[in-house]
This record gives C-alpha cells, structure tokens and sequence, in this order.
C-alpha cells in the first residue's frame, strides 16, 4: 500500500466508491423486490377482498366473511365491461330490483375520493341511495378521513334527490339531508357533490327510459 | 465497558437527549401523525424497526463505506427497510394499511433516521448503534403516544377509536388539526422542561 502513488491511490478510492455503491444498490434492490414479488399475489389478493368488501356495503348488504366473498362475488355480480368508469350490477338475495354500483371520484382536500356508490330503484320508480364505501381518500385523519366510519356511510341508504348538507349530528329523517362532518366541510362537500352527481346521472337516465317506455 | 455505554445511550435518549422534546427531531410526524392514537403506535412501530435496523446496517459497513457517498448510502438503506414496512403492512394489515396512507412512506423524511446514522452509527460499533436506534425511537414514541392520547382525547372523545368521553362532550376539533399537535408538543416540552429536565440539571435558569 505504502508504494502506491497518491494519484494511484485517488483512483483506487475512486473505484472502491463506485463498487460499494453499485454493490449496496444491487443488494438491497435485489431484496425489496424479492419481498415484492413474494407478497404480490396476496397484496392482489388483499386489494379483490377489498373491492368485493366495498361492492357488499355499496349495495346495502350486511358484512361476509372474507371466505364467502369471491363466491358471492362470482354468483351475484357483474361487472359491466363496456363502461367507461366500473359499473357492477349486484342482485340481491332477496327478490328485489339490482342494485347499480358505480365508482365515482371527486377532488378532496388532499387528493382523489374514490367512492362506490349503491343505487337501486325503489316500488315506485324512484332511484335511491343504497349505501357508499370508500375506495380511496388521503383525507386528515381524526377529521376528513372520518367518512370511513360506519356511521357516515349508513347515514346514505333511502336518501335521494339533491343532496344537502346538515350538521354533524342532525341525522335527518328527510330523504335529500345528510350529515356533514365538523372540521371538514371540504371534504364533506366533495362526497357530497360525487353523490349528486350520481343521483343527477340515474335520475336523467331514469327520465330518458320513462320516454322510451 | 461496552454494556455500561448502552445503558448510557439509552437512559440518555429517553430522557436528558431525547430526540423530540430535547434534540427537536421528527417534529413534522409529531405534527401529522398524533391525532389519532392508533396511528401514531404503528409510526412508532415503523420507526423503532426502521431506525435500529438502518442503524445496525450503517454500522456493520461503516468502513467500507466511502466517505463521499455515506449519506446517500445511508438514505437507500433506510429507504430499503421503509418499503419492506410498507410492504409488510399492505401484504399482512392491508386495513392499517389504507387508514395509513403514505404515512408508512414519510417514515424515510423522520430526521431522527439520518441524525441517528449520522451521529452514531457511523462511528460506534452494532450493538451501540441498535441500542441508541432503538432507544431514541423509544424515547420518540412514548412523547408521540402521550400527546396523541391527550389529542384523540381532547379532539374526537375517543381512546384508541372507542368513544370514552360523557355524552354531550363537544369535541375540540382543533385538536385534530395541526396547530393542536403544535399546542401540545409546546405545552409538553414546557412541562417536561420546567419539572424535570432544568432542576435535574441544578435548576440554574431563571425559568
């Protein structure tokens, strides 16, 4: 070592750097997309349930076990490939009319609210609300995030008309009033506009196939 | 020797060098992430692995690693373990997961996986760099823990998404938002402060 010349050192040095950085690159590289690879059939897995778990809340079923879902799934709904955004048709247990489930986003206060949103046309011809589940929303935790409670979901089923928002808390009995959500008016506007945009949608195709009836 | 500066570095990262109430690191996820109590116990989570791990690696390469690059070494091995949390969360808790968002990700910008390296790691041996890693992340979540009780408390009347608060408690909703965790963080630094760390210190201040 002591015989190296300074300019032979530097270039060892030099080469010693880019060798321990391509090295440490390829080694951790190599294991994260080992770990990737391992996990990616049950993250894709994870992601069915997870739609299918939606599509059931969407539609105003009760909750299943992970296990019977694909089997629901596969039984009783169907997925309309033509559309331009997803559309699912999901029949009911019961002999009831299907229920349309479409996915619909809106602009939040931090990103994209993705929602499935459950419509189903009552006795009476009137489209209603069946139920919503969130798909996707980065809102702030503890306040816009909280449209992916329970309660705020339940709240929709029988709503219809153009939607207005209520105060947190109101739980009104009316068919168009929802409760917003304190401390995040922005992203209670945004569900609130996805839904009526949807209502408005069903409402005008409702209207259109009266006529051609 | 070597066991009696461990027990050093540990005591001291809890206490008199904690990373949060006196090195002032990781205030950003201090802010956002202590709102709600059940994500801030899986940041910490995700913090302890991700800090005592990089700092063990940084250690174990610390002479080989080319002075010029370190930092930049130092980033992709704790980016590395950030996505394999990532991962492991999607994979096997894909509700946390979701409910988590990128925070998993905004482990990597915690100024307390750098410092660590930087301070310690690079220069001490592997079970020096573990137990300072793992102890100033300790020292971390117990603060974070505190204040997100008290801000999950005070904001949604509820403890660990259970509601505990009477009825007819109105929630304090800036308590969610961001200039709580700022209230909080103060009030606690000034408690901590006042009442512990200045009087073991012989009280010289006027505070």
């Amino acid at each position: 070592m002591s015989s190296d010349s300074p300019a032979r050192k530097k270039l060892k040095e030099r080469a010693w750097t880019i060798f321990f950085t391509l090295a440490i690159t390829l080694v951790f590289g190599a294991t994260v997309s080992a770990l990737h690879v391992a996990t990616q059939e049950r993250v894709a897995q994870n992601e069915k349930l997870f739609l299918q778990r939606a599509l059931r809340q969407a539609a105003g079923l009760p909750k299943l076990p992970d296990a019977g879902l694909p089997e629901w799934f596969a039984n009783s709904v169907t997925v309309d490939a033509g559309a331009l955004r997803p559309r699912y048709t999901v029949r009911l247990e019961e002999d009831g009319k299907p229920v349309l489930v479409v996915e619909r986003s809106g602009a939040g206060l931090w990103g994209t609210i993705r929602l499935a949103v459950g419509i189903a046309a009552d006795d009476d011809g009137i489209s209603k609300l069946t139920g919503i589940a969130v798909l996707e929303q980065g809102e702030t935790p503890g306040l816009g995030a909280r449209i992916d409670e329970p309660w705020y979901a339940e709240q929709m089923r029988g709503k219809h008309g153009t939607l207005k928002r209520m105060p947190e808390g109101t739980r009104s009995e009316r068919p168009d009033e929802i409760d917003g959500i304190t401390g995040a008016t922005i992203t209670a506007v945004a569900v609130q506009e996805i839904l009526n945009r949807v209502l408005a949608e069903q409402d005008s195709a409702d209207a259109e196939q009266r006529r051609a009836d | 020797m070597a066991r009696s500066r461990s027990a050093k570095i540990f005591r001291e990262n809890m206490g008199t060098n904690n990373p949060v109430f006196v090195q002032v690191l990781g205030i950003c996820s201090t802010l956002a992430v202590t709102n709600v109590l059940k994500n801030t116990v899986v940041m910490c989570l995700g913090l302890v692995f991700a800090v005592s791990m990089t700092s063990v690696t940084i250690s174990a390469l610390r002479k080989g690693i080319p002075s010029q690059v370190r930092m930049i070494v130092e980033l992709l091995v704790a980016a590395c373990y950030v996505i394999m949390i990532d991962i492991g969360i999607k994979a096997y808790a894909p509700d946390i997961s979701k409910q988590l968002g990128p925070y998993v990700g905004l482990i990597i910008t915690n100024c307390i996986l750098m410092g660590r390296a930087e301070a310690c790691a690079l220069t001490s041996p592997p079970w020096i760099a573990f137990v300072d890693g793992i102890s100033s992340t300790l020292g971390y979540s117990y603060v974070l823990m505190t204040i997100a009780v008290v801000r999950e408390l005070l904001g949604s009347g509820t403890f660990w998404g259970i509601s505990v608060m009477p009825p007819g408690w109105v929630n304090w909703s800036i308590m969610v938002m961001a200039p709580g965790g700022f209230f909080m963080l103060a009030i606690f630094m000034w408690i901590i402060k006042k009442f512990w760390l200045i009087p073991a210190q012989g009280g010289a201040t006027n505070a």
